[in-house]
């Protein structure tokens, strides 16, 4: 629990601590990873009317369960198969937890933004997008020197690797699509026959 | 809270439910109560902020339908252009197919037709006739289409002149000139809307001198366009000039209203908006476009939302006539699903109704529209019929709301617009008012959920600084 928040302050030395003592959870990790999903969903629904654009009515929990956890899963796949081919040291176990754990800031903020829009006017909202911008950056950074210190990688090799991540994750997702558009294909196709055999019998 | 439950969180389908159960109690409660619930053969709706058709009663309902016969004189044969002569209430008709102009009473009893005039050459008479002005004087401006020419007459049927193609070095003279409109301002300026003229109106003198063309359409960026742009930059001269040139729409129709603005309706809009567009004494656009709201659709794309694409080919309302009452109300026709949109002078939506069909209240092919007081009146060029709509209850609720509200009357118009919304609880425009007023109230909370449910978030957000005001007054200092 201590590693975890000493992720948003120190990354170099909270992980350290997770790759050579062990204090890294994976528990806290998933329990993180839930926060994250259950944030988005606090901000889609709560964020304050003025500066709320999305249709409370229209709201489909798969798509935000893609886009968070499918997303940490792509990346924590996609950074596992990058670093494991570029040397890194770091065990998948590793980069789950400090992939989790870097996402602390951004929920946190998200979640002092949603506070604040449900108190703020147009005219002030220029800090609300500060904090989401803070938001976003702080888990970035936090995230960047974590991986780096997983993988004891140069700051310019993580750049490297964090870029080669970014490609992976977009081939997976293509090949992803095409083999389930192949798949929805291979069904029509079974489905048709089991229709024209079912009519003519 | 009704309309919390029928638009936020279920969509419609609630309301739908509702309006069932009320109709059906109604149904049985009208035999007893003697007065016969009005039934369209369309529905009515408005859209919300999403750009979603939401139900809502109808402002309008048919009242009659009547064809040449029913009015003491032939059939019509493919009329194309209505015009209400206010002072002396009369409707004349062009009556395009049978190359005359009838003229009825408000009753719609035959008074009188032309089907030529008797000029210093003898009789002109008239050949596929596309539409008529008629001034305060008395003096009608036929678009003798089918002759190239635009004749004006006195109601005793003698030309006073013939006006053919102006001359103008702007205008070409081998022009197929198809004048289709006309409409003539207090100054007796005369602006026509000639097919495949695209430059804008044809605007010319009392004497029929061209002084320019008037409030031209300007080129819209497409996608395409700019693919071809870029294309022209690297081709010589000649392969330039043999490729389509960008030309902007044409207007549909015109009218004129009594301050001498110019109102213009556009067939086809590939961005779907200024389809309606009112023109100053310059041209200009002035119709109000107020970006208050944050709709997920622009405020000047009149009639429906979305525009749907089918087969690459854009489906969208296409307008072919306006009309504008004396309270500023802009109604128009959309000739493509035989719907006519009501607007403000603000551009909000008031009530949508007609269609296309065989029944009462719907059209083959309408070409037409005018009002009469509170009646609009709607003419079909395949049906050749004129239908009557009268005003609902409802609609005169909607237009008694608007019009205190776009007066600056709020107080005024809260009793108005809460009756409104005791019927129907999908008009944004209704909470809107009624926050405006709360605001005014100093009924901050109030307003606040009057504005969220109106979608309108820059009054929330003005009520909420207020309320953070009166807290700062009370506590802090």
């Amino acid at each position: 629990m201590k590693t975890a928040v000493q992720v948003m302050s120190h990354p170099i030395q909270a992980m350290e601590d997770v790759k050579y003592e062990g204090s890294g959870s994976i528990t806290l990790a998933l329990g993180i990873l839930i926060l994250f999903f259950a944030t988005s969903i606090i901000q889609r629904q709560w964020t304050g009317f003025p500066f709320n654009g999305e249709r409370p009515d229209k709201i489909h929990l798969g798509i935000i369960l893609m886009s968070t956890v499918g997303l940490y899963m792509l990346w924590v796949i996609s950074n596992i198969a990058v670093s494991s081919f570029m040397g890194g040291e770091g065990k998948g176990e590793d980069v789950m937890i400090a992939s989790a754990y870097s996402l602390q800031p951004y929920i946190l903020l998200t979640l002092a933004a949603v506070v604040l829009s449900n108190v703020m006017t147009l005219e002030t909202g220029v800090f609300l997008s500060f904090v989401q911008i803070a938001a976003v950056g702080w888990s970035v950074v936090a995230m960047t020197v974590s991986l780096m210190t997983v993988h004891q990688f140069t700051f310019k090799r993580t750049l490297a690797n964090l870029l080669a991540t970014l490609i992976s994750m977009l081939v997976i997702a293509f090949l992803g699509s095409l083999i389930f558009s192949l798949f929805q294909q291979l069904y029509v196709f079974c489905y048709t026959i089991f229709n024209e055999i079912i009519f003519r019998m | 809270m009704r309309r919390h439950f029928s638009k936020t969180v279920r969509g419609f389908k609630p309301a739908a439910l509702w309006c069932a159960v009320l109709l059906f109690v109604s149904s049985i409660l009208a035999p007893i109560s003697g007065h016969a619930l009005p039934e369209e053969n369309y529905f009515s709706y408005v859209y919300n902020e999403w750009g979603d058709a939401v139900s809502a009663p109808a402002g309008y309902s048919p009242s009659g339908v009547w064809y040449g016969e029913d009015m003491g004189t032939r059939g019509l044969k493919s009329p194309r252009d209505l015009f209400v002569e206010y002072g002396a209430e009369e409707l004349y008709i062009v009556d395009s197919g049978n190359n005359r102009v009838v003229v009825v009473d408000a009753a719609f009893q035959f008074l009188r037709e032309y089907t030529g005039f008797a000029g210093q050459g003898g009789m002109e008479t008239l050949n596929n006739p596309g539409g008529i002005f008629v001034t305060q004087a008395g003096v009608m401006y036929i678009c003798d289409t089918g002759n190239k020419r635009v004749l004006v007459c006195n109601t005793e049927g003698e030309l006073l002149q013939n006006l053919g193609l102006p001359v103008s070095e702007l205008i070409d003279e081998n022009l197929d000139y198809q004048p289709e409109k006309v409409v003539v301002d207090s100054a007796g300026r005369i602006y026509v809307q000639a097919v495949g003229v695209f430059h804008g109106l044809i605007c010319m003198d009392p004497m029929g001198e061209f002084i320019q063309f008037f409030g031209a359409n300007r080129v819209e960026m497409t996608a395409a366009m700019m693919v071809e742009y870029l294309w022209k930059q690297i081709l010589s001269r000649e392969q330039r000039s043999r490729m389509a040139s960008f030309i902007p729409i044409e207007y549909s129709n015109i009218y004129v209203d009594s301050d001498d603005y110019v109102y213009a309706t556009s067939v086809h809009s590939s961005s779907s908006q200024g389809e309606i567009k009112k023109l100053n004494a310059l041209g200009v656009n002035v119709l109000h476009i107020d970006q208050f709201t944050q709709f997920t659709y622009p405020k000047d794309d009149y009639g429906d939302h979305p525009v749907a694409v089918i087969d690459t080919k854009q489906v969208d309302s296409m307008f072919a006539d306006v009309v504008v009452d004396d309270q500023n109300l802009i109604t128009a026709l959309d000739a493509k699903r035989g719907r006519i949109f009501q607007y403000d002078s603000e551009s909000n939506l008031i009530t949508v109704f007609g269609g296309i069909g065989h029944q009462i209240g719907t059209f083959q092919s309408p070409s037409a529209i005018e009002a009469l007081g509170d009646r609009i009146m709607v003419l079909d060029a395949k049906k050749n019929t004129v239908t009557v709509f009268e005003i609902t209850e409802f609609g005169k609720l909607l237009h008694q709301a608007t019009n205190l509200y776009n007066d600056g009357y709020y107080l005024e118009a809260m009793e108005p617009w809460n009756q409104v919304l005791s019927r129907c609880a999908n008009y944004n425009l209704a909470y809107i008012g009624l926050g405006k007023a709360n605001l005014r109230l100093e009924n901050y909370t109030e307003a606040m959920e009057n504005f969220r449910l109106g979608y309108d978030k820059k009054g929330y957000s003005d009520a909420l600084s207020e309320l953070f005001v009166d807290f700062g007054r009370a506590n802090l200092v």
